[in-house]
């Protein structure tokens, strides 16, 4: 009995909790389970304003666990056989600090390609880039050559360009030299190019520094896409839930929501009513205008739907924003080079990471928008309140901004009550609630 | 501080004890006689008194074994009436140790300025239970020590109350062997009636109340496994059986008596972070629990040595001292952190919804893989009471926040050892207390 038997309860509940989850939804390809993430490194040539890696990375991926590229190799090949040869087919995210400036990044994409090629499913494998690898046309070769070994084998790799746009760029400076940052009009121009000949995305961030210039940054990028002949829908726009938006900043994100369905209503659609609901709801309407639809988890981001390794030493983490040492969740057991097993650490954790609702969260869980509310960052909820699940006050002020406005516009352009009569009932019940709360008639 | 809404206050006031419990939460190391030599001089200092919330009524002596310092909190107590003076209260834990006459000494002075004092005494049950865990010979030296305070006490005159009670725990060993041995189980409460009996008919003073609180706790939250619940559910049908009391039931009996109220969360919620916090002379923190903890010198020491001379030091290990010192235990003077440290803990003590999805969830979990009764994954209300249950009867957001990572979820260690037969015989028992 004692401690030996407490752990190996332990590591069967979390088996048991695995099997009937993720071990499944890699098998049989079910949604809210099908996706692994390969957490590589938290070491960056960009030192971005906002970001968390760069603000908390070495307490998020103990430095010692990165220093060797062999081992960061040989743990990814484990997990990758591992997964094989129990039949399990994730889609796979790789990331890190940039890794298309790291040769072990190119050499895990090519074992996934390797060891999936003759399997009947393959994975997709999707790779967030901050592209600088265009400014440098001997890696830029080397991706393409990536990209075209996984087609030609059957793997899709898909770069999605974490690039904020030629206005906001300035919250993301290179960590080298900033004040001789290359990127012109040259280098968007490639990659706008890239994007179109590849058929990737762009997930731009909204942040509240030069959130006063984002309605110019947006109509940058809607003219580039008209430019390359990219979709005007391509673009994945998503707020930084940090705690440091401040009132005036606020005020213009809230102006920038009601310009984003004002311009694109009018100028876009011409003014086409259903072919706005259709850009809403099936076009996903940038992500950050349809609030609206249910996700079947607890929480819209990745969170439930992903498996978070990080590889330098095959922890199971809840993801990488936090991935701190006393929040780690399970690990991977090695013998003579080989997954063999997987010892639970925290299974409570574990079990309520994957399974919470974050309308239950304190203070949301009596909040009248709870139900349309993206809802926190566990991460900078982490960071800021020292608690995973605690939203904090700005956030809420952020999101709260978002919705008012949103639905402000939506009744001005006219669709607001054809929304209405879609969404699920709590849904609903929320926009009435905006309507009659914040909304003056 | 910005405190004002706390009522309670359990001050740090020894770092070092006679004794090394195997239960005790607090691991030892040889830095322990520095750490206390440190706290003595800041209570010489007395400092440490002006700085507590003034609208508290009640003082907590905590930290190792409160005698070792109380002489000089005796000495301080016309500054601390001066400076708290809606203090109505002074409670302390003793493991009896010390001379009684330090005790009666501070009672003396206690009445002299009009507080209050209420004491228990860690006291396990007969020698071979209590002198198991504590050490040997020590269930004779309380017992001798508890006559010789009644003496003394009987020869002061007092006008405040004082109430002296049993504070029993039991480790999981203990209970195999009572269930073993059932005869054990009536030598254990026979041996509290019996001395009770015998310091009542001894005591001659009437503003004395000695209360028999027999009833063992067990060691939470433990590293239990399914087996150690069904042993406890065992223990439990036993103590049902014949009547004997079981703390938890009155636990739970107040949560289904106060049904009625339990929109307000706070009432059925430990009061750590709510209405009492802890205070070492510079950072308030939850509780007591985490008391030596922004100690580095004291965290080291611990760390440096093998990890089986201690109960659990898993938590030191995880990180999880980090994060306490990050974030949950904060300077006395640092406002800002003060007020975010009263929101997050606000989130425990105001709302019920995540933590009792997130235990629903774990004990479903548990259901599923074999590790408590099948009862639960086919009887949703149960599984729905169980969550209410470790949420309000072994609600502690300071054992959680050290064994998971989060104030809001409780350890499957309490699931196992409660969900394998003991809950149900809970249940059964406050049916027939007259709970519905």
């Amino acid at each position: 009995m004692g401690v030996d038997e407490y752990q190996r309860e332990n590591d069967e509940l979390v088996m048991n909790f695995l099997k009937r989850t993720f071990f499944r939804g890699w098998r049989e390809n079910i949604p809210n389970w099908n996706r692994i993430e390969l957490f590589i490194d938290y070491v960056c040539n960009q030192d971005c304003v906002y970001c968390y890696l760069a603000r908390h990375g070495s307490e998020l991926y103990p430095p010692e666990a990165r220093s060797d590229p062999k081992r960061l190799l040989n743990n990814a090949k484990m997990l990758i056989d591992w997964l094989v040869e129990n039949n399990f087919v994730p889609n796979i995210d790789i990331f890190s600090g940039e890794p298309t400036v790291k040769p072990v990044f190119y050499e895990i994409v090519r074992y996934i390609v390797d060891r999936y090629k003759d399997m009947d499913r393959k994975p997709d494998v999707v790779v967030p880039t901050n592209y600088t690898f265009l400014l440098s046309d001997a890696l830029t070769r080397k991706v393409e050559d990536l990209l075209m070994y996984g087609l030609k084998h059957g793997v899709r790799i898909f770069l999605s360009a974490s690039v904020d746009g030629k206005y906001c760029e300035k919250n993301r400076p290179l960590r080298a030299r900033p004040e001789l940052d290359p990127r012109d009009d040259r280098f968007y121009d490639k990659m706008f190019r890239f994007n179109k000949k590849w058929g990737f995305g762009f997930h731009p961030m909204i942040y509240a520094d030069y959130i006063d210039v984002w309605k110019l940054n947006f109509l940058w990028f809607q003219e580039n896409f008209k430019k390359y002949g990219i979709p005007f829908w391509n673009i994945y726009l998503l707020e930084v839930r940090n705690p440091e938006w401040k009132p005036k900043q606020l005020r213009e994100f809230g102006e920038f929501i009601k310009f984003l369905v004002y311009y694109t209503y009018n100028v876009i659609l011409g003014g086409s009513k259903s072919k706005f609901i259709d850009f809403l709801f099936r076009l996903k309407g940038y992500n950050i205008l349809n609030p609206f639809s249910r996700v079947g988890r607890g929480i819209g981001c990745s969170l439930q739907s992903m498996l978070y390794v990080r590889i330098g030493d095959l922890k199971i983490v809840p993801c990488h924003r936090t991935s701190y040492k006393h929040l780690e969740l399970a690990e991977f057991v090695v013998k003579d080079g080989r997954i063999v097993g997987i010892r639970a650490i925290n299974p409570e954790l574990m079990i309520a990471i994957f399974t919470f609702d974050a309308e239950n969260f304190p203070y949301c869980e009596q909040c009248p928008i709870k139900h349309i509310c993206s809802h926190g960052c566990l991460g900078a909820q982490y960071e800021f309140t020292g608690d995973l699940f605690t939203p904090f006050p700005t956030l809420c002020q952020l999101e709260l901004t978002k919705i008012v406005n949103l639905v402000e516009a939506l009744r001005d352009i006219g669709v607001l009550e054809t929304v209405r009569s879609i969404v699920a009932p709590e849904v609903r019940s929320d926009i009435d609630n905006v309507v009659r709360l914040f909304i003056k008639r | 501080m910005g405190l004002e809404l706390i009522e309670a206050c359990e001050v740090l006031t020894s770092g070092w004890c006679p004794l090394r419990c195997v239960y005790c939460y607090i691991p030892k190391s040889d830095k322990m006689k520095k750490l206390h030599a440190d706290i003595v001089r800041m209570l010489y200092d007395g400092r440490i008194f002006l700085m507590l919330p003034k609208n508290i009524r009640s003082i907590g002596l905590w930290g190792t074994e409160p005698t070792l310092t109380m002489k000089i909190i005796e000495n301080n107590l016309d500054k601390i009436k001066e400076c708290l003076p809606r203090l109505e209260r002074i409670d302390f834990s003793t493991n009896m140790m010390m001379p009684p006459e330090i005790i009666v000494s501070l009672i003396r002075k206690a009445d002299e300025v009009g507080i209050n004092v209420s004491f228990q005494v860690s006291l396990d049950g007969p020698e071979w239970i209590t002198d198991s865990n504590r050490g040997k010979g020590v269930t004779r030296r309380i017992v001798n020590n508890l006559r010789k305070f009644i003496n003394l006490i009987n020869n002061v005159k007092l006008s405040i109350n004082v109430s002296m009670r049993w504070k029993p725990t039991l480790a999981i060993g203990n209970v195999r062997e009572m269930n073993r041995h059932p005869e054990l189980i009536h030598e254990y409460y026979h041996f509290f009636d019996k001395l009770t009996d015998e310091l009542k008919s001894m005591c001659r003073n009437d503003k004395l109340e000695i209360i028999n609180s027999s009833a063992p706790t067990l060691v939470v939250p433990g590293k239990y496994t399914s087996s150690d619940g069904k042993e406890l559910a065992k223990f439990f049908r036993y103590l049902a059986d014949n009547r004997y009391p079981n703390a938890y039931v009155f636990r739970a009996l107040r949560v289904f008596r106060y049904r009625n109220e339990l929109y307000k969360v706070r009432m059925f919620t430990c009061s750590g972070g709510d209405s009492n916090i802890g205070f070492d002379g510079r950072c308030i923190h939850i509780c007591h629990r985490t008391f030596y903890y922004n100690n580095p010198e004291y965290v080291e020491s611990i760390l440096d040595m093998p990890e089986y001379q201690n109960w659990d030091v898993s938590h030191f290990r995880r990180g999880s001292i980090n994060n306490i010192n990050k974030f949950y235990i904060v300077d006395a003077n640092d406002e800002f952190n003060i007020a975010r440290f009263q929101y997050v803990m606000r989130g425990y003590h105001d709302f019920w919804k995540l933590k009792l999805s997130i235990t629903y969830t774990l004990i479903k979990e548990l259901a599923a893989a074999g590790q408590v009764s099948s009862v639960y994954l086919h009887d949703d209300k149960m599984a729905e009471m169980l969550s209410l249950f470790i949420n309000t009867a072994l609600s502690c957001p300071m054992e959680n926040l050290l064994n998971t990572g989060s104030i809001h979820i409780p350890t499957i260690s309490l699931i196992r050892v409660f969900g394998n037969g003991a809950f149900e015989i809970i249940v059964d028992e406050v049916r027939r207390y007259g709970g519905r």
